[in-house]
């Protein structure tokens, strides 16, 4: 091949313009420290980098915001247990103090105000919130886990037994509501014989103060029948009619005669919440798996009264909109009627596929029986006390002998007395039964504060892990995309000198001609 | 014995061709630098001997120097212009598609898909934490909505690019006609000179340099053929035909006549989301410029590859035989120059042709001003009067009703006064070879275009599209009826190119938004609020005429809904370009609902939780076999790939055309140390003569003055 000037020149231009890319090519990847400056460098680097970015961000999620959260959470909800537990344990310690015989009157006293305290202070904890968002009450974090004023709204609740609510209780009957100073409206056949000790078998609902008509929100009469599931009896259910009553404005009688229940039927006890059950009745539902499902009606709530849609699947009416519109709460989605409650769990992505709950349903840890546990306790004992007082001034008359009525205010003192004993037996078994009560409460409770401690201790360990996994994602894009610096710039020295050469060879090329020489 | 005078001459001849080489060198030298120019050499030979009848025979007459040739190779030629073709269009992708990788690209300073999609999704996973805050919902919606700006500004930018590629088409056609014009003027300036049996050098050279310019721009084809002085004869006359074919054997040049091209923009889309108004180029005599040939290259095969390029996924199919139909016939009347207008302000009633009366469709009437002609849309029933003469057109007015009469006097010319054609008609076009023409969410094809039947095209102005007989049914303005009776007519629109270019892109994007607005509206829209209602779509579509909000109410069980149409409120409605949040979220937080129940409580994550799992779940979102997260990995590895292809193939042919380029010049190129050399000799032989005759001035005066005096 003929080689020309020109072609010289075309060569060694081309060479030269190669090494200065490569000049160029390292010089950039020292400067910006990475190997490549746009995708089609090398397509394979850029989309693992994309990928790697795509990995961190997310981790990041995780790490910055994901668990931070779900710590803070978790710290909430850890707080207000604690209080709980501590009102709990005072609840206790004043049981253990009531159920002993050597209570004075007075002490009595001091007991019951102290218990009344406490009981409002128990749900107060229970809406405590994270953020403006309560976090016993599933996913209704925006409403209260109790009744924050009195309210007037119809409510159907639908509430599951199983034989452990069954309780058998005494009932005091014969107690007869009058004055000691003014005898006038005492039976005249009333004495201690009428007295008796009775065992009846009740089933207490969550809630008292019912409606008396216990009708629902579309005003239908609810079921009057109550049907028992068995477990393994191919007898089949056992069904028992219902009869609803209430005490209220009833005289002692009366009310004697409604706690009467014909065997093989239950009577409803309004205002108390109480299915009080018949003899044969009570029987099947004390086998062991039996169940049953009851719905009632409830509208006055009082402050601090615990949502009933928070445990149990209920039926309102919103009669602020226009049409008033059925609000079903825990209903099934897939079967709209059919009432399913569950507790609402609140999940949290902490990690690649790894969820944690994070949210303790009211259910878990405060029962709605908590209130009325109390309350039964300050009735009970408050019973004992009306007992007791009475029995202390016949105890005065009785003596006195100028008296008129002595025969009577006798055979009332006696009456009295037996009375006070069964009330005082039933206050002092009701209070040990409390404290079993409410050691259960307190370890349900304490059961799910050392739960959430090993959660707080899973989503830590989590946390580390995270962190982990962050760093190794970021040391492999780094390592994906930054340059190896001593190895570049020894490759810009490379391409450096070649350059040199390439300029300085060209130099002599074009300078010398033939004719230097001729 | 030659005369004694021969020597002299023949110094003579000697001193003439030396000077003719030291002319030619010093030409040489002068023009090492020109461009294209081809070294030239002298043609010398010893001239014809005299018989001198002596003993010693013949006696050499001296030199004679026939001709000064350049030196060239046409091989080589041939194989440059072959080879910058090539380089051409892969320079013009590189370009190109180095700026759409620009605008994929996630750098540390500008935010791309990847960052604008986890941040939007981690906006969801702040919103499924705390559903209940407005705060958090209005954070993700707005994180949503810089998703939808991410793909205007993207379908935007590669627009423009489109746009851009469109005007250097154009440019780089106005090139080829200049180029053109010169050659063909430069073959007569050549035939001028060569028919007198002289070599032009330096205007061959001139040519040649502008075929290597136009070889960059589209490949050529180059004949040059010697002219006879007599029809069949083989007396070759000097002159030569010369004759360029650009793109795969189309005429450009012949000898002294050249066609020109001309750039018309479209009226109508090829793709959905092209640019208004790109360019077919049309010869001046109307012929199509094939741009879609496979042989095209250079430059223009760049340009059009990237403006174009659509990965050989284009609409094609067979037209079903008898499908066509014709809608209405449109009669037209064209008022004479001095003709009173007699319908003006009238209402009118029917038209009766040949006989038969037909009424008027409502509001079909229209009158164009600049060529005085009214038009009306009658029945399909009138078919078989098309191409009719005369029309009756009744009317009515305050004096009662009239009756106008025209008739096409003279219809063989081209001033048709009266005109009875088919107004539309609808021909259907089954699919059923090509899956991603029976995919309304990848649907490329625009509301309006222009579809060839049998290489008949006809405007469509509606299509639908009947998923159960694989179908497509196009209203097409004229009589498409014609063109479809025979089995396996081909129909398509656009051209099938294989290239990723920018409608390719466009197509992705669209194919993304799409698929990924779907998805998530299919979840939200079954979340209710505390009435009962359903929610409203997330995702919505901006209507780029009335800006109006589309919300795919049409959408029935599906996209894939068996009457789809392209009217209807679907996703097909929906492109990168008009993909925004839904304003009624935007201006009322609360219409973003979280619940399929609300009263299941505010923190139900079940919405939520749903809509997280479209980032990675692909039975929710599959996007070419990737999940919703991995667009970008899988279409900027396109671009990427394609960047990186262009670029080494760009190397590639610019190395093989330097290597080409060098043997060109091996053979022409002008070479300094052989002209000094040259310099030299000649100067050298130039003195020997000279000396020769100093010898034989000698001789002479020896013989003249001194012999025998």
């Amino acid at each position: 091949m003929r080689i020309t000037n020109g072609i010289i020149n075309n060569n060694t231009k081309t060479n030269i313009l190669v090494n200065k890319e490569y000049s160029d090519k390292y010089n950039t990847m020292v400067a910006t420290g990475q190997k490549i400056t746009r995708p089609s460098d090398d397509p394979i680097i850029a989309i693992r980098a994309l990928r790697l970015n795509n990995n961190i961000s997310e981790i990041n999620q995780f790490y910055d915001k994901n668990i931070p959260d779900a710590e803070a959470w978790i710290e909430i909800t850890e707080t207000a247990l604690t209080q709980t537990e501590s009102v709990l344990s005072s609840v206790q310690e004043y049981l253990t103090q009531g159920a002993s015989d050597e209570n004075t009157a007075e002490d009595r006293k001091n007991i019951l105000e102290n218990l009344k305290g406490l009981r409002d202070q128990i749900y107060s904890s229970g809406n405590a919130d994270y953020a403006g968002r309560t976090v016993f009450t599933g996913y209704r974090t925006g409403e209260s886990l109790t009744f924050m004023n009195d309210e007037n709204r119809l409510y159907t609740i639908v509430q599951n037994f199983t034989n452990k609510d069954l309780e058998d209780i005494k009932y005091v009957k014969g107690d007869r509501d009058y004055d000691p100073a003014n005898l006038a409206n005492v039976p005249a056949s009333y004495d201690q014989t009428q007295v008796s000790y009775e065992d009846i078998s009740r089933i207490r609902l969550a809630y008292d103060k019912l409606t008396a008509d216990q009708v629902d929100t579309d005003g239908n009469t609810l079921p009057r029948t109550l049907t028992i599931n068995l477990a393994n009896d191919p007898s089949g259910p056992v069904t028992a009619n219902i009869t609803v009553q209430t005490i209220a404005g009833k005289t002692k009688d009366q009310i004697d005669a409604i706690y009467t229940v014909g065997d093989d039927d239950v009577t409803l006890i309004a205002d108390t919440g109480e299915l009080i059950m018949g003899k044969n009745v009570a029987n099947a539902m004390r086998k062991e798996g039996s169940t049953m499902t009851f719905e009632y009606a409830k509208k006055e709530w009082e402050k601090n009264d615990p949502r009933p849609e928070h445990y149990f699947a209920a039926i309102t009416k919103d009669n602020d909109v226009n049409p008033p519109r059925t609000i079903r709460y825990n209903y099934t989605e897939e079967a709209p009627f059919e009432p399913a409650f569950k507790n609402q769990k609140i999940q949290y992505e902490i990690a690649y596929n790894q969820k944690v709950e994070i949210n303790v349903n009211a259910g878990e840890v405060y029962s709605p029986y908590i209130t009325k546990d109390v309350d039964e306790l300050l009735k009970v004992t408050q019973a004992c006390q009306d007992s007791y007082e009475r029995l202390k001034k016949l105890e005065g008359l009785k003596d006195d002998d100028s008296n008129p009525n002595k025969t009577t205010i006798n055979r009332l003192y006696e009456a009295a007395l037996k009375e006070y004993d069964f009330y005082k037996d039933k206050m002092q078994k009701t209070f040990s039964r409390s404290i079993t009560i409410f050691k259960g409460y307190s370890n349900d409770l304490n059961n799910k504060i050392s739960a959430l401690g090993s959660l707080d201790a899973r989503v830590k360990l989590t946390k580390s892990r995270v962190s982990d996994q962050l760093e190794n994602f970021k040391e492999l894009a780094d390592s994906n995309i930054n340059v190896e610096l001593t190895e570049s710039a020894i490759d810009l020295k490379n391409a450096e000198v070649a350059l040199q050469a390439a300029q300085q060879a060209a130099a002599k090329v074009a300078k010398t001609t033939l004719l230097d020489y001729l | 014995m030659p005369s004694q005078f021969f020597g002299l001459n023949i110094a003579y001849t000697g001193l003439q061709a030396s000077n003719a080489w030291l002319t030619t060198t010093a030409n040489n030298i002068a023009n090492v630098e020109t461009e294209g120019y081809s070294r030239q050499e002298v043609k010398q030979e010893a001239a014809l001997a005299l018989r001198t009848y002596t003993s010693y025979g013949m006696a050499g007459a001296g030199v004679d120097a026939k001709s000064i040739e350049q030196i060239r190779n046409q091989f080589y030629d041939l194989k440059y212009w072959n080879s910058n073709a090539t380089l051409g269009s892969f320079e013009m992708k590189e370009d190109y598609v180095k700026q759409i990788e620009d605008y994929f690209t996630e750098t540390d300073m500008v935010e791309g898909f990847g960052t604008i999609y986890s941040k939007m999704f981690s906006g969801l996973d702040e919103v499924y934490k705390s559903a209940g805050s407005a705060s958090t919902k209005i954070q993700f919606l707005y994180l949503a909505g810089n998703l939808g700006e991410y793909f205007g500004a993207m379908s935007n930018n590669l627009r423009k690019l489109q746009e851009d590629a469109n005007l250097e088409i154009k440019n780089q056609v106005d090139t080829i006609n200049t180029l053109g014009a010169e050659i063909a003027s430069m073959n007569k300036q050549i035939n001028a000179i060569e028919i007198n049996g002289i070599t032009a050098n330096e205007l061959r050279d001139k040519r040649a340099v502008l075929v290597d310019k136009l070889s960059k721009i589209v490949d050529v084809d180059i004949q040059e053929m010697p002219i006879y002085t007599e029809e069949g004869g083989t007396i070759e006359s000097g002159a030569t035909r010369y004759i360029v074919r650009i793109a795969g054997g189309q005429e450009l040049v012949n000898t002294y006549d050249y066609n020109t091209l001309r750039c018309v923009a479209r009226e109508q889309k090829v793709n959905q989301s092209d640019a208004e108004g790109l360019y077919d180029i049309m010869w001046s005599n109307d012929l199509e410029f094939n741009l879609y040939g496979r042989n095209l290259n250079g430059i223009l095969k760049g340009l059009v590859e990237v403006r174009d390029g659509n990965n050989e996924e284009y609409f094609h199919g067979k037209v079903v035989t008898n499908s066509g139909d014709v809608q209405d016939i449109k009669v037209s009347i064209k008022l004479d120059e001095n003709e009173a207008d007699v319908l003006a302000g009238n209402q009118v009633q029917s038209i009766t042709i040949g006989g038969d009366t037909y009424s008027v469709e409502n509001g079909s009437m229209e009158y164009d001003a600049q060529s005085r002609t009214y038009s009306f849309a009658i029945s399909k029933d009138a078919y078989s009067h098309v191409g009719a003469n005369e029309v009756s057109i009744t009317y009515t007015n305050a004096t009662g009703t009239h009756t106008y009469t025209k008739q096409d006097t003279n219809p063989n010319d081209n001033n048709e006064t009266v005109k009875v054609a088919v107004g539309t008609s609808t021909v259907k076009v089954s699919v059923e070879d090509y899956d991603y023409l029976q995919d309304m969410i990848k649907s490329t094809l625009d509301t309006s275009g222009v579809i060839t039947l049998n290489n008949a095209k006809f405007v469509f102005n509606k299509w639908e599209y009947d998923d159960s007989t694989k179908e497509y049914t196009f209203s097409v303005n004229g009589d498409a009826t014609l063109f479809d009776d025979k089995d396996g007519n081909p129909a398509s629109v656009g051209s099938s190119v294989q290239y990723q270019g920018i409608p390719y892109y466009q197509e992705q994007m669209n194919e993304w938004v799409r698929q990924f607005a779907k998805a998530m509206n299919d979840i939200e829209t079954t979340a209710m609020d505390e009435k009962g209602n359903h929610a409203e779509v997330l995702f919505a579509a901006k209507n780029p005429t009335d800006d109006n909000m589309l919300m795919f109410k049409d959408m029935g069980t599906g996209v894939d809904a068996k009457d789809f149409a392209s009217d209807k409120d679907t996703y097909y409605r929906l492109t990168a370009n008009n993909f925004i949040v839904n304003e009624n979220m935007m201006k009322d937080v609360s219409k973003f609902l979280t619940n399929k129940d609300p009263y299941q409580g505010q923190d139900q994550q079940d919405i939520l939780e749903e809509m997280m799992t479209v980032q990675t779940d692909k039975n929710k979102m599959s996007f070419r076999g990737c999940s919703s997260k991995e667009f970008l990995e899988c279409v900027l590895s396109d671009v990427a790939l394609n960047s990186s292809n262009a670029r080494t193939f760009s190397k590639n042919y610019e190395n093989i055309t330097k290597s080409i380029q060098n043997q060109r010049l091996s053979v022409m190129g002008v070479d300094n140390d052989e002209e000094a050399l040259n310099l030299v000799k000649f100067q050298e032989a130039y003195n020997l003569s000279a000396k020769m005759i100093q010898v034989f001035t000698e001789i002479y005066d020896r013989l003249i003055l001194n012999t025998g005096v």
